[in-house]
Order: structure tokens, then C-alpha cells, then sequence
């Protein structure tokens, strides 16, 4: 015969008092895991939430990004890096202005990482008349966007010119009735200054087959302009290794944009200058800072407004799970206390065959620990599942076992159950023995 | 082995208090059974539970086996008490929810010896009990819920055991052999204190001890010099 025997005989034998203890803690831990567990899923819900809202505004500015791309691509380039001897006001004033800088510079660029540029587009542009058709045009020639080291490929704005074709402006073919596939001379003259005079410089004679005809931009440099490849435009107008500037996107810099523009761009090409095209450069930055800022809100507001449902659901576990529990703490007590006095004589017995107290406290405490372990593991079976069931979540098998939740029950309600047991017990101890075997 | 000095029990009554035993003094040498005879309320019970260390006398002294019981600390006497005494009470006081031979076996639970198993179905088979060892306290007539008792009791070999009325429930037969079995161990060096009415008893019995008849109040104890 051992204690433990004894208090599973004892139980056996009261098998009502010990199924009310065992409800009572039951109920107690149901309700906390309950809780627990709208709370966890109320969180992990929110998450989900917030996930999928992030995922919503991930895509819609992703889908802004690519109509402002769209616009952009229509805007033309928002940065032109200009060699730095380039008189400004001249190049304001769309005069002539023959400054150029290496072609090697754009490579460089491109080489260098830049991280406050995007679509680096080398261009070699001049003002000339078209001999053949006595036209004033403007001649693009381009290699097409370079690919900036160690940055994603974006679908460029601008495509390079295939070598032996051009890409006719607008208000070029539809007034001289240009068609796709037309092979064309082209042989240009510029004026050029020498000494007082003004002469004009007829230059060798190139033949292209028209690749592509251009919508209308409105865009007077578009739209009289003919795109060539880069190095048959360095031929033609004898420029050979030289571009007039570099064409650029703007990174989307919310502060002090163009200033850290200028100074990357200054550390890596000390030769140039950079234009910003304001209103373009402003309007992409502020589009793309306003989704941004939306998307940030409209997040924020849900966080909100699932915490405003967390707090209510907390305020109410802080006053519902301390009633249970003190509630759960009395109806142990108080079963405890009458398990004593129905054992009143069994108490006297073990005393007149010399039991110590330490002993008889360790049978009542005993089964006291069985009683809050046993019901700790029912209620947290039942509170998992009430609280996925209130939670309106699906079901899911995993939730229903949390180590460390299971942990804390089971030592939370040990904790409780000798709290709860205690009292009772030292009453048990305390009793006279003479006195219950005489009134028994 | 048992000596009280002079001892005496006052209990509150609703009429004021009323004395069990008053300046009584009793020795039992080792080897000896005494059986205690008086009417109901004599304090035969009180006297045996004295005896035990389970009720402390208001005065005087209850001395076993030289041992004063009183001025042993609590879990002292508990000590004590575990390793030589052994009672049986007139109501039985068995642990309703273990079978009779887990109620003989109690006793082990409190101190442990090695032989305890053969020991408590030795005194199952001498009670002629055997039969009903897996049976509840319930499930017994009161016959067998003496024996049961008196079989709890003996598991240790107490060197004093006492007994109150423990033939008072059991036929002739029945009877005889428990107090047979008492008189073999009191020859056996054991000493048994027995509250009985029984007259059988003091066949066997070595001695009686008779109890006034009447318990005395206060107002008589004043006179007899108490207080």
C-alpha cells in the first residue's frame, strides 16, 4: 500500500467529489485556453489580414508603377547628363550647340551602379537639314538603354535603332508620306561658323530602310526627329566615339532628390551637368509617394481597428479569467474542505496508527494535484477547440496542441490545486483525533 | 510496559463539565491482559484513547514502556504510537474504499516492514478471513469488520495493544477465537488493555479493572480536591 494507491482507491470510492473537482478545474482552464486561443487566432487573423492588404497594395502600386511607366515612357526621360562645357542658356534656348563628351562616359555610368538613375540612354542629337526632302530635322542617334550594373533589366523606354534602319517622327512621315519598309537617303548638311561667315556643311549620304514609324508626342523633339543606330549616326555626322548627352529616368528619391542625383552622378562623371525635367521628375515622384502613403494608411487603419477588437476581447478576458479562476479557486477550496470532513475518521485512523501530519497533508494535497492535472488537460482540450470554434477559424489539428500553453496549464493549475488544497489539508492535520473517532 | 499516574479527563458538557476519569492510576506489566469493565459513558473509551497518546490527559502522566507519551513532541508520539501500539476501535473505523486486506495492510503505510504481505494474509487466514480479502468494508458483516479491524491492528505485533469492546460484535465463536488470539498474545509478551462488557473477557483475561458507574461532576471533583 502506498499514499498514491490510496488516493486512486479514495477517488475511485468518491467518484462524485472528484468528478466536481475536476469539472470545476475543467471549466476554469477551458475558459483561459479560450481565450488564449480567440486571442492567437485573432492575431494570427490579423496578420493575415494585414498580409493580404500589404499583398493588395504591393500589387496596386505595382500596377501604378507600370501606369506611370506607361505615362513616363510617353514623358519621354526626366534627367539629361549634359557635358559639363555645354552653355546652359544655349541649350535652353534650343540653339545649335556642338559640345560633346566620350560615349565611353554613358559605359561608365552604366558600369558604376548607379543607384539614383534608372534607363541610361547614350544619345548623340544634332540639329540638321534634310537635303533630299529640304526639311530642318532633329537626328537621334542611340545604341538603345544600358544595362546598369548589378540592377534587374527594366523594359526600357526607349529601343535601339537596328543598324541600317530608322525610326521616323510623327510630323516627318505623315508630311512627306514616309511608309514602313521605305528606304530612304538621307543626306544632311549642318551650318557651320567659320571665322565671321556661315557656311553649310553637306555630310556623306546614308541609305536606311524605315523600321518603325512614331505616333504623334506633340513633342516637337519627337516629333521631327529621326532615331538611328548610334554608331551610323557618329558616321554620318562625323562624330565618332561622341554622344551630346546621356537621357535618364530618375529613382524615386522622396527628399532632396535631385541633390543626391547631382551628387552620385558628380562623384562618377565629374565632366557633366544634370537638367531635371521638374514637372515629369515631380509629378512621377509625388504620384508614386502618394500610393505609398495611402497604402501605409489604409495598413495602419486595419492594424487599428483589429487592435481596437483585441483590446475588447482582453478587457474582457481580464475580467472573466480571474473570476473563473478565483471562482474555480473556491470550488476546489471548498470541495477540498468537504472531502476533509467526510474523511473525518479516516484522518483519525491514520493518526492512532501513527501517521504524521506531513503524510495526511500529502494525501489530500495528492489528490488535490490529480484532480488539477487531470482537469488542466481537459480543459485545455475543450478550450482549444471552444476557442477555434468561437474564433469561426478552421479547424485545424495543429492548434489544437500548443507545448508551451499546455506547459503553463499544467503548472498554473498544480500551482492552484496545492493553493487550493492546502488549507483543507492543515485543517485535516489539525484535527483532534480523539475527538472524530469518538464522534464517528 | 503501561502505568497512568494519577490521571484525569474533564470534558465540557452542556451542563457544565463532566469528568471521564478522575485521578485514575493503572499499571500492566509487560505480558499482562487487563480488561477494563463499566457501564457506558465510564470512560472506558477515554482511558484507552489516553493510553494510546491520542487524548491528553488534564493531569498526571501516562508512561509506556517508560516512555512519558506527553512530554514526546507530536510526530514523536505519532512515532511512537506506529511502532507500539495498536488499536481497535469499537466502531471498527475501517477505510470504506480499500478491500480488507489493503485495510490490514493501512497499517504498513505508515510504517513499512518487509514482511507486511505474509504477515496480513496470516491474519486473514487466523480471523478466518481469506475468503473476503478482496471484499469492501461494505460487503462484510460486523463480525468480519471486527476481525478485519483487530487483524489492522496486530500487523505490526504491537507491544501494546488496545481494544475497545472487541467481542462486542462477534458470536461465541468468533469471539472466542479473537480473544484467544489476544491471550496468545499477551503470552507472547505483548500487552493488551481491553474495555469490554463482555464477561467472557475476564475468563481470559489475567485481571479487571471496573470503572465507577457514574461520572462524577464538577461540584464533585471540587470535593475530591480537583479543580
Amino acid at each position: 500500500m502506498t499514499i498514491g494507491r490510496l488516493i486512486l482507491h479514495e477517488i475511485a470510492y468518491r467518484k462524485l467529489n472528484f468528478a466536481m473537482s475536476v469539472f470545476t478545474v475543467t471549466i476554469a482552464i477551458a475558459c483561459l485556453v479560450a481565450f488564449v486561443a480567440i486571442l492567437s487566432r485573432h492575431d494570427r487573423r490579423t496578420e493575415e489580414i494585414i498580409a493580404a492588404k500589404e499583398a493588395q497594395t504591393r500589387a496596386a502600386m505595382k500596377a501604378l508603377e507600370d501606369d506611370y511607366r506607361k505615362i513616363t515612357l510617353q514623358l519621354g526621360f526626366n534627367l539629361h547628363i549634359l557635358p559639363k562645357g555645354l552653355d546652359l542658356a544655349s541649350w535652353h534656348a534650343d540653339e545649335d550647340v556642338a559640345v560633346f563628351m566620350p560615349e565611353e562616359y554613358a559605359d561608365r555610368l552604366a558600369k558604376s551602379g548607379v543607384a539614383t538613375i534608372n534607363h541610361v540612354l547614350p544619345i548623340l542629337r544634332e540639329r540638321v537639314t534634310w537635303e533630299e526632302k529640304g526639311r530642318p530635322i532633329l537626328v537621334k542617334g542611340t545604341r538603345g538603354e544600358l544595362a546598369i550594373f548589378k540592377r534587374q533589366e527594366k523594359k526600357p523606354l526607349r529601343d535601339a535603332v537596328p543598324p541600317g534602319t530608322v525610326v521616323v517622327g510623327h510630323e516627318l512621315h505623315r508630311s512627306l508620306g514616309i511608309a514602313r519598309g521605305d528606304k530612304i537617303a538621307l543626306t544632311l548638311s549642318r551650318r557651320v561658323r567659320e571665322g565671321e561667315a556661315e557656311i553649310i556643311r553637306k555630310l556623306p549620304t546614308a541609305y536606311l530602310t524605315v523600321h518603325k514609324l512614331q505616333a504623334a508626342t506633340g513633342v516637337r523633339e519627337e516629333d521631327i526627329a529621326l532615331w538611328i543606330n548610334l554608331g551610323e549616326a557618329q558616321k554620318i555626322l562625323q562624330r565618332p566615339g561622341q554622344i551630346s548627352e546621356i537621357l535618364a529616368l530618375e529613382c524615386n528619391c522622396e527628399a532632396d532628390r535631385l541633390a543626391r542625383i547631382h551628387s552620385e552622378i558628380s562623384s562618377i562623371l565629374p565632366d557633366t551637368q544634370i537638367i531635371e525635367l521638374g514637372p515629369q521628375a515631380q509629378a512621377r515622384a509625388e504620384a508614386r509617394n502618394r500610393a505609398a502613403r495611402e497604402a501605409r494608411q489604409a495598413i495602419k487603419r486595419e492594424e487599428e481597428h483589429r487592435q481596437e477588437l483585441k483590446d475588447q476581447t482582453e478587457e474582457l478576458a481580464a475580467v472573466l479569467v480571474p473570476v473563473v479562476f478565483l471562482g474555480c479557486l473556491l470550488g476546489m477550496g471548498l470541495l477540498a474542505f468537504q472531502n476533509v470532513r467526510e474523511r473525518a475518521s479516516e484522518i483519525g485512523i491514520f493518526r492512532a496508527l501513527g501517521m504524521r501530519n506531513r503524510p495526511i497533508m500529502a494525501i489530500f494535497v495528492g489528490k488535490a494535484v490529480l484532480t488539477g492535472l487531470l482537469g488542466a488537460l481537459l480543459g485545455y482540450v475543450v478550450g482549444t477547440i471552444t476557442g477555434v470554434i468561437l474564433s469561426e477559424a478552421g479547424f485545424a489539428i495543429s492548434s489544437l496542441f500548443d507545448p508551451e500553453m499546455l506547459l503553463l496549464v499544467l503548472v498554473g493549475t498544480l500551482l492552484l490545486s496545492v493553493l487550493a488544497s492546502w488549507f483543507p489539508a492543515r485543517e485535516a492535520v489539525r484535527q483532534d483525533p480523539a475527538t472524530v473517532l469518538w464522534e464517528n | 510496559m503501561l502505568e497512568l499516574h494519577q490521571v484525569r479527563k474533564i470534558y465540557p458538557g452542556p451542563s457544565g463539565p463532566v469528568t471521564a476519569l478522575a485521578d485514575f492510576s493503572l499499571h500492566v506489566a509487560a505480558g499482562e491482559m487487563v480488561a477494563v469493565r463499566g457501564p457506558s459513558g465510564a470512560g472506558k473509551s477515554t482511558l484507552l484513547l489516553l493510553a494510546g497518546g491520542l487524548l491528553s490527559p488534564d493531569t498526571g502522566r501516562v508512561i509506556v514502556d517508560g516512555r512519558d507519551l506527553f512530554q514526546l513532541s507530536a510526530e514523536a508520539r505519532a512515532d511512537f504510537r506506529a511502532e507500539n501500539i495498536g488499536f481497535v476501535f469499537q466502531q471498527f473505523h475501517l477505510l470504506p474504499y480499500l478491500n480488507v486486506r489493503d485495510n490490514v495492510l493501512a497499517a504498513n503505510l505508515v510504517r513499512p516492514v518487509g514482511n507486511a504481505q505474509d504477515r496480513a494474509d496470516e491474519l486473514l487466514s487466523i480471523f478466518g478471513l481469506s475468503n473476503r480479502a478482496r471484499h469492501v468494508p461494505a460487503a462484510l458483516s460486523t463480525g468480519e469488520r471486527q476481525r478485519t479491524a483487530l487483524a489492522r491492528a496486530l500487523l505490526h505485533r504491537p507491544r501494546l495493544l488496545l481494544a475497545d469492546e472487541p467481542t462486542g460484535n462477534l458470536d461465541d465463536e468468533n469471539g472466542k477465537t479473537v480473544l484467544d488470539f489476544l491471550a496468545d498474545h499477551a503470552r507472547q509478551g505483548g500487552t493488551v488493555l481491553l474495555a469490554t462488557h463482555d464477561a467472557r473477557v475476564a475468563e481470559v483475561a489475567q485481571r479487571t479493572v471496573s470503572l465507577p458507574t457514574t461520572r462524577i461532576d464538577a461540584a464533585q471533583l471540587s470535593k475530591m480536591g480537583g479543580s
